[in-house]
């Protein structure tokens, strides 16, 4: 299990699943704040967070379906397989690496593992690559493509070539320290 | 939905830059404490009205009776009930404790940056709990170098230099440092013991001198010049924008610099 104080790893179990109920829930205002029904039916179609449906599925209340981009036939596998390292993922989800690690045993697909792998490799070796030559800091267009856990390679990669050049240049070594680095002096 | 607003705590904290500290998020914090009373007291009733249920259904096995189907329906719907709850109320004890804990880990690290003393702008980004923990580490941090007799927050390369040459950004006054008494005053330039020197650096109160630095002697780079650097321009911009300026521009400043003495100087 991941670190329990985990920001990353708090912010993937928030994604949304889709589930249905097997059978009825009493709790006020889950779904809709403005409900006033106490209930849930069963077999109520919901979309639910992952922290929540992950307990709910074990438990046998729930029955969680995968999302739409990790079905057997969609289009986002299509693209994949076609040129993965243009697929725009972070639209489709966040934290997608993360989450299908974690859906994967629950809904016991076998074939989300090989899936994110493939996709995981192809887009790896773009990432890579581009880190190590694009040239300034300004974020390029590329990077609204990619998904959380790759976008963290990304920056890990620039920052590795940054630190290189300064440490083939030579850089003042002493330095104001960077929780100051932001701020600004009144204007006199 | 549950568990809506602590994930939007743990958001702020996830896009703020890393080691960047913002405001404490005192509201939004409240109202996620809220929440947590609100699942606590629906978790309560449901536990209640499952009791009932269950001494009824014992109540009829001693008769040999089984609980209606009504029931059992209903006992099945309050514990899922009683479930969802128990798990929202999970999920806002750890969003609540990763804020807590995340921040926490950056004020640590402001112990080893800052020193004692927290710049203003800082602290009041802090609650008063934070305040208290950051005191509590620098001064054990203190008392462990003092321990030690070893000032651990220095730079690790060992220096060509004793000595180095600073210019002072901010009035501070007469200052007693370990070899001279010096007058720490706005824009002074002082040749100091590194050791000294180091930890004003770090407070952005000194900016370190480097060769080039001799050109603020010119009168117009007082001029705002900020349509080259893309920086604000101010009267002490030049140290701070030198220190990152690259090749290219660097040649354009020098450019700039040119032009300005030959054509407008006086």
């Amino acid at each position: 299990m991941a670190n329990y104080y985990d920001i990353d790893d708090v912010l993937a179990e928030e994604e949304i699943l889709p589930a249905v109920f097997q059978q009825a829930a009493d709790c006020f205002g889950l779904l809709d704040s403005s409900d006033d029904t106490n209930e849930v039916e069963a077999g109520a179609k919901v979309e639910l967070p992952f922290w929540l449906a992950r307990d709910l599925h074990v438990r046998g209340v729930v029955a969680v379906d995968v999302p739409p981009y990790f079905r057997k036939v969609s289009r986002t596998r299509k693209e994949i397989e076609a040129d993965a390292a243009h697929v725009d993922l972070r639209g489709r989800c966040q934290y997608f690496y993360e989450l299908g690690l974690k859906i994967a045993p629950l809904v016991g697909d076998k074939t989300i593992g090989p899936f994110l792998l493939v996709a995981f490799q192809t887009r790896y070796k773009e990432v890579l690559v581009k880190a190590h030559t694009a040239a300034s800091a300004v974020a390029p267009k590329h990077l609204t493509l990619l998904t959380n856990e790759e976008a963290k390679l990304y920056e890990a990669g620039q920052l590795s070539t940054a630190a290189f050049k300064k440490w083939r240049m030579g850089g003042p070594r002493l330095q104001r320290a960077p929780v100051l680095g932001r701020k600004r002096k009144p204007i006199e | 939905m549950y568990g809506k607003k602590g994930s939007e705590l743990v958001k702020e904290l996830a896009s703020s830059e890393p080691g960047q500290l913002s405001a404490f998020n005192n509201d939004l914090f409240a109202q996620v404490i809220d929440e947590c009373t609100g699942h606590l007291h629906h978790l309560g009733s449901l536990i209640r009205k499952i009791e009932e249920l269950k001494k009824i259904e014992e109540i009829k096995k001693l008769n040999n009776q089984e609980l209606e189907e009504s029931e059992k329906q209903l006992l099945k719907a309050h514990n899922s009930g009683a479930l969802i709850h128990h798990l929202s109320l999970l999920r806002n004890k750890r969003c609540l404790m990763a804020y807590v804990y995340n921040r926490a880990e950056t004020i640590r690290s402001l112990g080893w940056a800052v020193e004692r003393v927290l710049p203003e702008e800082i602290e009041e980004k802090l609650s008063g709990s934070e305040k208290e923990y950051f005191k509590n580490h620098a001064a054990s941090l203190q008392s462990y170098m003092s321990e030690l007799d070893l000032d651990l927050a220095v730079d690790m390369v060992p220096p060509k230099d004793p000595y180095i040459k600073v210019r002072v950004l901010e009035d501070i006054g007469n200052v007693l440092l370990s070899d001279q008494s010096a007058n720490l005053a706005r824009h002074a330039i002082l040749f100091l013991r590194r050791t000294d020197a180091e930890q004003y650096i770090s407070q952005a109160i000194f900016t370190l001198m480097l060769w080039y630095s001799c050109i603020i002697i010119c009168p117009r780079s007082q001029y705002n010049v900020s349509w080259f650097t893309g920086l604000n321009g101010r009267a002490d911009w030049l140290n701070q924008v030198i220190m990152v300026l690259s090749g290219q521009e660097w040649l354009q400043l020098m450019l700039y610099l040119f032009v300005q003495i030959c054509f407008l100087g006086e």
